[in-house]
């Protein structure tokens, strides 16, 4: 991949997208973003927004997949299933948007491929406000349930101390105790004025803080996509 | 080349404490190659909502310190910079990525571009499936 990267600037944008199918979007704005550094390029405000509502919306992708194969681990098929039943859910959200499932395509130099035009962003607006009570379902469970919580708690706890000398990152290292995230940098739109965020993070540090930090994360990106949408000019 | 040695572990450590800002958590560290024999160490750490990179230029046939007796999770790092771009670290083993004998060398560095009649540069095998010898006679859009 490194030497086809040499090869053409332009194809880059696509290309970094298929580093992975989970995170794609993240890795197509960060080229973006290193781009723009290097060629002095600024992307207009509507474009950071809309990077910041497909990031957002791929996290839930994302949180949803992951949570959904922690509940296939812990013998709990059932909300295997529904994890990914409202995932589907969201995929097709980001289908309607970009025209793709997993690799958007939507970042260029200087902004995106794609608008949200006012349509679009009723028909988002409406497919979260559908979706909230149906994740809030799943957060109580992964909160609340006996189940999940005996086959958590306390299980494979990694201190604050171990993730700072392992160099954990993300929502790992956010349910041991470090409130960190690449997000308050302020890439893509998350230093907009308007754009109000706090991390997640735990102390516990096991799997059920894991589940938590990611389950809250969704709930918070539901909320941040609606900020965004709110703001776009 | 002609790079001074530079000790990375002893920069990093004195920058570390002297900022006196809290516990630092290293990110990643990226390695670029500058196609003049040396290569970039960008160590990336995260620190107070910040994220600071340390740059450290090397010559890649100097033995570095590792840095791993600071942050345990440095060893995988190191190990990957060590297959990728045939850098060393003392008692680090590579092996991680390429495996030690399958006869791949620190695939992607770049030939030196060095005046005619300048010393020879590192120029390692770098076996390639297209059979040729460096990325810019390969181009998989022709």
């Amino acid at each position: 991949m490194e030497y086809a990267l040499e090869q053409d600037w332009k194809r880059n944008f696509f290309l970094c997208e298929r580093v992975c199918g989970i995170c794609s979007f993240h890795h197509s704005t960060t080229y973006s973003q290193a781009m723009e550094t290097i060629t002095g390029i600024q992307s207009t405000e509507r474009a950071l927004l809309i990077r910041t509502i497909m990031l957002e919306l791929q996290r839930i992708t994302s949180h949803t997949l992951t949570l959904g194969h922690i509940a296939e681990s812990l013998g709990y098929e059932n909300m295997f299933m529904h994890f990914f039943r409202e995932r589907e859910e969201f995929m097709r959200l980001v289908n309607l948007i970009s025209g793709n499932r997993v690799h958007y395509s939507m970042n260029w130099l200087g902004g995106v491929r794609r608008d949200i035009g006012p349509e679009l962003a009723r028909q988002v607006e409406d497919k979260l406000e559908e979706m909230l009570p149906k994740l809030q379902m799943l957060a109580d469970v992964v909160r609340r349930d006996s189940t999940w919580r005996k086959r958590t708690k306390g299980v494979g706890v990694l201190t604050k101390r171990q993730a700072m000398d392992w160099c954990v990152v993300g929502p790992v290292a956010r349910a041991s105790g470090l409130s960190d995230d690449v997000r308050l940098s302020g890439n893509a739109g998350y230093a907009l004025q308007g754009i109000k965020f706090q991390p997640v993070w735990r102390e516990e540090g096991d799997t059920w803080a894991r589940s938590m930090v990611r389950m809250d994360e969704v709930l918070q990106s539901v909320e941040l996509v609606h900020q965004c949408l709110a703001l776009l000019p | 080349m002609g790079q001074e040695a530079v000790d990375i572990k002893a920069d990093l450590k004195n920058r570390l404490e002297a900022s006196g800002s809290g516990p630092s958590r290293l990110i990643s560290i990226i390695s670029l190659d500058n196609a003049d024999g040396t290569l970039d160490l960008i160590y990336m750490f995260h620190r107070r909502a910040e994220v600071e990179q340390l740059r450290y230029r090397v010559n890649p046939d100097q033995e570095l310190e590792t840095v791993s007796d600071l942050f345990k999770g440095a060893l995988n790092m190191e190990r990957e910079i060590t297959d990728l771009f045939g850098m060393r670290f003392k008692g680090v083993q590579g092996g991680l990525l390429i495996m030690p004998d399958s006869g791949i060398v620190a695939p992607p560095r770049k030939p030196i571009d060095r005046p005619e009649g300048g010393s020879a540069g590192w120029l390692g095998p770098r076996p390639y499936p297209s059979g040729r010898s460096t990325p810019h006679s390969w181009n998989p859009c022709i």
